[in-house]
């Protein structure tokens, strides 16, 4: 795990990686202090880039915010992280109160789709930003919580919570998360491809698939629609079901199948028109299953 | 640590050799931060401008050149101190230092926003073995106090002892913000050898930045062993 725990805290491991590391992390205290060494020594790398002063106006932004942005008080025992920061104040520029300088996402207008930059930089990557409720690091602070009964890990339990989670993200994923606990349960991190962002997971529950949608944006309901696929080792994709993923929505799909059949790979497709089609026209994500 | 933004008429700590001038300067006042992190707790928002005057510049540098875009940099200082404003409990004074804990965060959020962002952006890709790479300050002539520029000679120093392979993949996964998997594509690298690079890479920074890194660090040499 030593290895993994410094990928951890060099923040350089997949989305599925994390969260093995957050559930080692509850109750190895070596490794606690092995992140936290490394974190100490990397923040030595960080403090001696070129130094750039910040524009004035900096400063002046985050006060007057802080200004409009009130206090969380200091609680005693949270197993949770609260909330995601950026879903008021900072990414989405939708502080109530109104921020004194707009974010990035406000004073430009992205493009919905990244292009590739990259070994693993699909398009995928985008909508995390605008997406409360989509996020990872949610799924694994929820899961670090469920593993381990609410253990805080401490500073490393506490970055991961900054990293975009909230409470009710959280528990709104327990259901699913519980289920991707148990030993044995067959499941799935899809992401648009390798080195992808984790964009959903797909767990087996009480015998029926659900579809953890962090990362899809939504879909027309009117005549668009995801698909979920299975994949034997032929590589011939068997369509599940489908399932909708609403403006807002937060927590897991349920994809009514008749289909009880166990498969190697998920995908997932966002299809024209309400029905599967013989075989997927736009795979949004993949993933192998685990246990 | 190399040009900490101390307040502009705030007297240096420490010798200008020696051991000491080696420690990063944000350590000079671990108990000063703490006084501004309880104020900050107590809601007062003057606190949080003195903290910003201390960390903000090393946060925006490190975003900067992280995020590669000064606007995307200014997001992510941004969100890193209401983030903290809004609920200072998340840092936690018995754990670790307030600057190193700040500069993570700051180090994570630049990372996941060049991640998600959609335009293209210059990722750092460090073609070179001569260590200009890692952009440490060019010297006490550049824009630096004296102990900031001593602490990046020495983190420079450190960086060009590494070998090559170690040196490149801390810096795509530290500065270019890829993931290891990413890495070992973009390096032809397997992901194993990846791994056990960076983990190799990052024990001897500490060996060799002790000095700078300081006591706290001592457990690493041991996990890393």
């Amino acid at each position: 795990m030593n290895e993994q725990t410094v990928g951890w805290a060099l923040h350089a491991l997949e989305p599925d990686e994390e969260i093995e590391v957050l559930q080692h992390l509850e109750g190895c205290d070596e490794c606690r202090r092995l992140a936290a060494d490394v974190a100490e020594t990397t923040t030595v790398l960080g403090g001696a880039v070129q130094q750039v002063e910040p524009p004035a106006s900096l400063r002046d932004a985050i006060l007057e915010q802080a200004r409009n942005t009130p206090q969380v008080g200091r609680a005693g025992d949270r197993a949770l992280p609260r909330h995601a920061l950026r879903d008021d104040v900072a990414s989405s520029g939708a502080s109530p109160e109104g921020g004194a300088r707009p974010s990035r996402s406000e004073r430009l207008t992205v493009a919905a789709t990244r292009p590739p930059a990259g070994p693993g930089r699909g398009s995928a990557r985008n909508g995390w930003l605008r997406r409360p409720g989509r996020v990872l690091v949610a799924a694994a602070v929820a899961l670090a919580v469920i593993v381990s009964g609410g253990v805080v890990v401490g500073q490393m339990r506490s970055m991961q919570a900054e990293r975009d989670a909230s409470l009710a993200q959280a528990q709104e994923m327990r259901d699913v998360l519980s289920a991707i606990a148990q030993p044995g349960t067959p499941h799935a991190f899809l992401s648009p491809g390798p080195g992808g962002p984790m964009v959903a997971a797909v767990v087996m529950k009480d015998g029926q698939r659900e579809v953890m949608p962090m990362g899809l944006d939504p879909n027309e309901p009117a005549d668009q629609t995801y698909v979920l696929w299975g994949l034997n080792e032929d590589g011939t994709p068997r369509a599940i079901g489908t399932f909708d993923v609403r403006a807002g929505q937060s927590g897991p799909v349920s994809v009514e199948s008749p289909d009880s059949g166990s498969y190697g790979t998920y995908a997932v497709s966002l299809e024209r028109g309400r029905e599967a089609p013989p075989a997927p026209t736009k795979v949004v994500a993949t993933g192998q299953v685990e246990t | 640590m190399a040009g900490i933004a101390d307040p502009p008429d705030r007297p240096e700590h420490g010798r200008a050799a020696g051991p000491a001038a080696r420690r990063d300067p944000s350590r000079r006042d671990d108990a000063g931060d703490a006084r501004l992190v309880q104020r900050i707790v107590s809601g007062d928002s003057t606190a949080l401008g003195e903290l910003y005057d201390r960390f903000g510049r090393q946060a925006y540098s490190l975003a900067r050149r992280i995020c590669a875009d000064e606007g995307l940099a200014e997001d992510v200082v941004q969100e890193v101190f209401l983030a903290f404003w809004r609920d200072p409990s998340r840092f936690d004074p018995a754990k670790g230092r307030f600057g190193t804990w700040l500069l993570t965060l700051v180090h994570h959020k630049s990372v996941d926003a060049v991640r998600r962002e959609s335009a293209i952006r210059r990722r750092t890709v460090p073609a070179s073995e001569d260590g200009s790479e890692w952009n440490a300050p060019p010297g006490p002539g550049a824009d630096e106090g004296a102990i900031g520029a001593l602490v990046a000679g020495h983190v420079r120093d450190a960086l060009d002892q590494l070998p090559a392979d170690q040196r490149k993949v801390l810096a795509l996964a530290y500065y270019g913000g890829y993931t290891q998997r990413e890495v070992a594509a973009m390096t032809g690298v397997p992901l194993g050898t990846v791994k056990s690079r960076m983990f190799t890479g990052v024990a001897k920074l500490r060996n060799l930045l002790g000095p700078v890194v300081g006591d706290a660090g001592a457990d690493l040499a041991g996990g890393l062993s």
